[in-house]
């Protein structure tokens, strides 16, 4: 063993059985270590299939809107889904936990045939919103209305702002910025259903009822989307546009069509030329009115919504019944308190 | 391992282990492979497991589905045991979905799918019992109704394998994550068991090759006559160590056996050279000898009849003379013998003496002072009458005061001394070593000797006793005599 020297020649057999005690002990050890992690990384892989201990829950309750995905239908959900946690309620979103796009009517008949406990649902007046909500009464299952509201009958509870308030809230803002405007355009998107629209018209009617207008009384147009086809509300408000039909005065009923007038109103360089009041809340209506395109929005408060359904639900299984009608508070966001509004908006 | 242990490993084994180690080590390091795939493998049914109960589930769905159709379509019996049957399994595999109320996405899903299962499972029986019943209105409302049910059912189950795969998939990386980790793991105790083996076996192969290397050159030193080459150290009891010790073995003994041979040898040289001269020495006195007889047989015979003649003539001391003379000739020719008593060498000095008495009319007076009990020790024949004679040729013959000569025996140490002394002329220092170291020489002419010399005595006293000093000359100086002493070792002799 040259490359040892002298020493190492004197002990050739040690060196021997020193280099088999090592070969050993390093694959003993190498084995040890290999063996180690990989069952540690299967341990780990394993645990990812393992069913966690789950919270347990009393009940089931099923929300249905028109636009699960919009911005004020998931804060409505969230709350709701996070009050009911704490109470032991599971508030559910089909269309969360199912990819394909069912209607209103057919997420009620999937709930119904899951056998919840109850259903949160946005009204309508629609017969097969109808339908489902006799057919969920039938199969003893409580259906609560949010925001929109049904047949009093086949519902237990309504939870959402008065009609009237939320006229008044428009009416308040309207009169502070009104110059020689007459004509208003209520555009109620295909989420809103006529008669809401026109209940909403007689509601204003009645709010500006005996106050002084600069050109006396305004005259109220209500423009629905019936078509329920993908971007129908869109489209709707680009032909507005295209053919000028438009008025100095323009009520957007929902956050959609909000939205779309806005960008329209840019797009078609009429700022300044159409006072726009929207609905609901979003970055993009946000950001409308801190550039004074949008002159204000009215908003129900999502969580609010949310909370106060899941107390009312909790309060009916509890105590067998509850409310007919929970109020909710409608807001005004404009000038004035955009800055905050949107510092909430960022906070959260 | 203990000490004693490791240095016992033999050849073969360092072989064997050179092989076994390393297939074993890479027997070990692929079973492990291999066993983390064989569990990787195991693993994947389990972790797939909800995916084909799932599809199953739909499967057995669509098998319902399309059996209670074709019932409604054909109304056969055989229709309708296939509705019965896939309702069968169908309704077993609902059984088997848990009614939780787990608070999370998959778990809802999974109770829903049940519910809507069993409601969908409820009405498909109605829509059957009503088209056995005839009722036309109601079969066809509740298979509609069960017709979407069966889309939300299929919806559900879709999404809910769509959201275990991915959860599944999860899982399925996790576990390839550790299995490329054995992998890498492996390959890297692979390649170190690699490198250490290679280490392993040029450390085998050395302490298998050089002891042999080094043994062959020694071997080559050896057979080239070198036998003073440096013994190898024996470093193991394997094979080489024991052909190395037995190496070492032969050279030491071949060197002793080679230096023995040479002793003996030199021992035998020299016994045969001494021989060769004693020879010489015996052929060169008998030559010289024979030189001064004409013929002893006739001389024998002469005197003998001149003996016989003085007797009958009663001239007793002629006749004791002659017979006298007659032995002392044949003594001298006693060719064969060639060791003597001490006796007989002082009976032919006797003899000598007498002769050389009746010679000179008894002028020599000679006196002996002998130990009896010596007189058995043996001497080379024909070495005390020269001595003899040339004390009286060179020491008494020219002198005018009483001759003497004195012979004594006696014991000195561990020799026997035999002395002749005479009162004649004496020696001087330097002629005795000359005479002592052979190199004086006398002259022949002026000789008067019978013809042995004492230069012959002491060359045969010398090689007959392997010693310089059995002879030694001692004289006071000018006429203060001379003594002749021989030194007998006494160690082979016992006492008569």
């Amino acid at each position: 063993m040259k490359i040892f020297g002298g020493k190492r020649r004197l002990k050739s057999n040690s060196a021997l059985a020193i280099a088999a005690g090592c070969a050993v002990a390093f694959m003993f050890i190498a084995t040890v270590i290999s063996i180690g992690i990989y069952q540690q990384r299967m341990d780990e892989a394993k645990e990812l299939l393992v069913e966690a201990e789950y919270e347990q829950y009393d009940s089931y309750v099923i929300m249905i809107s028109s636009n699960d995905s919009s911005d004020f239908w998931q804060d409505v959900y969230k709350s709701a889904k996070e009050y009911g946690s704490e109470q032991g309620v599971y508030v559910d979103m089909l269309s969360t936990s199912i990819d394909k796009s069912y209607s209103k009517a057919e997420y009620m008949e999937m709930a119904i045939e899951s056998n919840c406990d109850a259903i949160f649902l946005e009204g309508d007046d629609s017969p097969e919103t109808a339908e489902m909500v006799a057919k969920a009464k039938h199969a003893d299952i409580p259906v609560f209305t949010l925001e929109s509201d049904i047949d009093m009958a086949n519902r237990v509870s309504y939870i959402g702002a008065n009609s009237y308030t939320i006229a008044s809230l428009y009416g308040e803002s309207l009169i502070e910025n009104l110059a020689k405007q007459k004509k208003v355009m209520v555009l109620a998107g295909n989420t809103v259903n006529p008669t809401e629209a026109s209940a909403f018209v007689n509601n204003m009617q009645s709010a500006l009822d005996g106050r002084e207008l600069p050109n006396g009384n305004l005259d109220f147009e209500v423009r629905t989307v019936e078509s329920k086809d993908a971007f129908a509300n869109e489209e709707y408000i680009q032909n507005l546009f295209k053919e000028n039909d438009l008025a100095p005065v323009v009520i957007c009923l929902d956050q959609e069509s909000t939205e779309s007038f806005y960008q329209a109103m840019i797009d078609y360089n009429k700022v300044g030329q159409i006072m726009l009041l929207g609905s609901n809340v979003s970055p993009t209506i946000l950001t409308g009115i801190k550039q004074g395109v949008i002159l204000s929005t009215v908003y129900v408060d999502a969580q609010s919504i949310g909370v106060s359904a899941a107390e009312a639900y909790i309060e009916y299984r509890d105590a067998g019944y509850v409310s007919d009608y929970i109020s909710v508070d409608a807001n005004v966001i404009d000038a004035t308190n955009i800055d905050e509004a949107m510092e909430e908006v960022e906070n959260e | 391992m203990s000490r004693i242990k490791r240095k016992s490993i033999s050849l073969r084994q360092k072989m064997i282990m050179s092989f076994c180690i390393p297939t074993v080590l890479l027997f070990l390091v692929n079973m492990m492979l291999y066993l983390g795939t064989a569990q990787m493998l195991n693993s994947l049914d389990v972790i797939y497991a909800s995916n084909n109960t799932l599809n199953n589930l739909s499967e057995s769905l669509d098998r319902l589905q399309n059996a209670t159709a074709g019932y409604l379509n054909t109304k056969t019996s055989d229709a309708l045991e296939q509705y019965y049957i896939y309702e069968e399994e169908y309704s077993d595999l609902v059984d088997d979905l848990d009614d939780n109320k787990d608070d999370n996405e998959n778990r809802v899903l999974e109770r829903n799918i049940k519910n809507m299962s069993e409601n969908y499972l409820e009405l498909t029986n109605q829509a059957v019992e009503s088209k056995r019943g005839g009722n036309v209105e109601k079969y066809k409302s509740i298979y509609e109704e069960a017709a979407r049910t069966y889309g939300y059912i299929d919806t559900s189950i879709t999404n809910l394998n769509n959201q275990q795969f991915i959860n599944n998939s999860k899982s399925y990386g996790a576990m390839m994550t550790a299995l490329q980790t054995l992998e890498e793991l492996n390959i890297l105790t692979l390649v170190i068991i690699g490198i250490a083996n290679l280490f392993f076996v040029v450390l085998i192969a050395s302490t298998i090759a050089d002891p042999l290397i080094k043994l062959a050159a020694t071997a080559n030193s050896v057979s080239q006559g070198d036998f003073n080459v440096e013994l190898l150290p024996v470093k193991s009891n394997d094979e080489v160590g024991v052909v190395t010790k037995a190496f070492n073995k032969m050279v030491v003994s071949i060197k002793n056996y080679i230096e023995k041979l040479r002793e003996s040898m030199e021992v035998e040289r020299r016994l045969k050279e001494n021989e060769l001269i004693m020879e010489n020495h015996i052929k060169d006195a008998e030559l010289r000898y024979l030189q001064s007889q004409i013929n002893p047989h006739f001389l024998f015979n002469t005197l003998n009849a001149g003996a016989q003649l003085a007797m009958m003539e009663g001239a007793d001391r002629t006749s004791n003379y002659i017979q006298r003379v007659a032995d002392f000739f044949r003594y001298n020719i006693k060719k064969n013998k060639d060791v003597v008593s001490l006796r007989e060498e002082i009976e032919l000095v006797d003899i000598y003496i007498y002769i050389i008495n009746v010679r000179f009319a008894g002028e020599i007076q000679f006196t002996k002072e002998i130990d009896e009990s010596l007189l058995g020790v043996k001497i080379p024949s024909m070495i005390l009458q020269p001595i003899v004679e040339n004390s009286i040729n060179y020491g008494l013959r020219n002198i005018d005061w009483t001759k003497k000569i004195k012979l004594s025996v006696y014991e000195l140490g561990d020799y026997i001394c035999v002395s002749i002394k005479d009162n004649g002329i004496g020696m001087t220092q330097e002629k005795i070593e000359q005479v002592l170291d052979g190199t004086y020489k006398s002259n022949p002419a002026k000789s008067t000797s019978n013809g042995v010399g004492l230069n012959n005595c002491i060359e045969r006293l010398n090689i007959f006793y392997e010693s310089e000093d059995v002879l030694d000359i001692i004289s006071e100086g000018e006429k203060m005599g001379t003594e002749t002493i021989l030194y007998l070792p006494k160690k082979d002799y016992e006492k008569e």
